[in-house]
């Protein structure tokens, strides 16, 4: 019998049917497991059918884009001649893990997957990030490359290129800064709602097991530089949108998806406004320097509450 | 003597005439982010693009009025002459330097 799991991601219900397979079950995305939600409604972002059976598309229907070192391993990228996409994802050893096929707008999809369970797992995870990644575009989405810590109820999420140091900041906020928690290490998903933009946890987060279903405001976005001494400054729209922008998974050579990307990134930047340069060095200075400039536009909700407090204990005396 | 001058429009002519014209390459979108204008590339074509171009307002409105069509330095002076109260000799400058910037960015061709 078909498995059909359900998800509700950044608020998005997604949905994966497991045909009967011996080899092949929910179990290879435990990281998923936060997020399953069961008969919510008939609205899902898109629909993932797993079926081993499934065959690549003939090359007389199908024209090469590219191949692409995602850092993981290579994607092969197709474009079918009924617009929709194929991709084939291998390891970082070359082992292709997923042939996963998709319509033109990314609502639906098939993917075959081979190997062993970490190659299935590798296949499907990465099948269904790519897959939320370009239909959710469409809805003013964004998954990005940051590591997210939050902090009175707002994100903060920090980008860089892997390995400048994005999650030991992070952790510089959960050792030195109060009340701070990690919302996720490596993938969050950004939202432009009704003109407020949100920030979510999600179920890709790197190497660090940080697989949680939560939301907060955006406090701001950070780019982080290595340097000698710790300083932050705001960046300018331009600027803002340079940065922004490579940190998001999308299609550049998809006309529609990448547009759909930047026209959310700009409304990131005219919504949220809150976008920084951190140069820092790993220490406890440069947590310091990032909580105290990115919350301080934040503070007016912690004084709100303060205040109040003050004036019940004015009562009471 | 008794040789009349070339009228100005007979000289922008022919050098229009011996001179390539440039169109603005496929997949290159001007967007307006918080009031500031950046171009960005878009499509297969333009894959290895990485760059954003930032436009100042005058430049902005340059591209806008040569979209889709040919043009050269000399269109791009009439434009400026049209929206802004320059002389000739400012406006070809400054219009000689425009375009020799996008075709340096690789926005034209």
């Amino acid at each position: 019998m078909n498995n059909i799991s359900e998800y509700c991601i950044a608020e998005h219900n997604i949905r994966v049917v497991f045909t009967a397979n011996d080899r092949n079950s929910p179990e290879l995305i435990a990281s998923f497991e936060p997020f399953r939600t069961k008969g919510s409604n008939d609205d899902f972002l898109f629909t993932l059918h797993v079926d081993d059976t499934l065959k690549p598309i003939t090359k007389e229907h199908r024209e090469h884009i590219d191949t692409f070192d995602t850092g993981n391993g290579d994607t092969i990228v197709d474009q079918l001649d009924n617009g929709g996409y194929q991709y084939i994802l291998k390891d970082i050893e070359g082992r292709s893990c997923c042939l996963l096929q998709t319509n033109k707008d990314f609502s639906e999809g098939v993917c075959a997957l081979n190997g062993n369970e970490q190659m299935r797992h590798f296949g499907l995870n990465n099948a269904l990030m790519m897959l939320y990644a370009f239909r959710s575009s469409f809805f003013h989405t964004l998954l990005i490359h940051a590591s997210l810590v939050r902090n009175n109820g707002y994100g903060y999420a920090f980008i860089a290129k892997s390995g400048t140091g994005k999650s030991t900041h992070t952790q510089l906020w959960l050792k030195h800064i109060p009340g701070s928690d990690m919302m996720n290490d490596d993938n969050p998903i950004v939202r432009v709602i009704d003109g407020h933009t949100f920030i979510y946890g999600s179920p890709w987060s790197g190497k660090t097991p940080c697989y949680r279903d939560v939301k907060a405001p955006l406090g701001a976005i950070a780019q982080i530089t290595r340097a000698k001494s710790n300083s932050i400054e705001r960046l300018s729209p331009t600027i803002a949108f340079t940065y922004i922008l490579p940190a998001c998974s999308t299609m550049k050579w998809d006309k529609t998806v990448f547009r759909n990307t930047y026209d959310t990134v700009i409304k990131v930047i005219e919504t949220s406004q809150y976008v920084y340069v951190l140069h820092c060095l790993p220490d406890k200075e440069a947590a310091e320097v990032s909580f105290n400039t990115l919350s301080a536009p934040h503070q007016q909700n912690i004084t709100s509450p303060c205040k109040s407090q003050a004036n019940s204990s004015t009562t009471r005396n | 003597m008794g040789i009349l001058p070339i009228p100005r429009t007979h000289k922008a002519f022919k050098s229009k005439k011996s001179k390539k014209t440039m169109k603005i390459k496929k997949g290159f979108v001007l967007r307006d982010i918080c009031g500031e204008n950046i171009i960005v590339a878009e499509g297969k074509e333009n894959i290895d693009f990485t760059k954003i171009i930032s436009m100042n307002e005058s430049a902005a409105l340059l591209w806008e009025g040569v979209k889709n069509k040919e043009f050269d330095a000399e269109t791009l002076k009439e434009l400026l002459c049209e929206e802004y109260d320059i002389d000739d000799a400012t406006a070809e400058n400054d219009a000689k330097a425009l375009l020799d910037s996008w075709i340096k960015a690789g926005i034209v061709e």
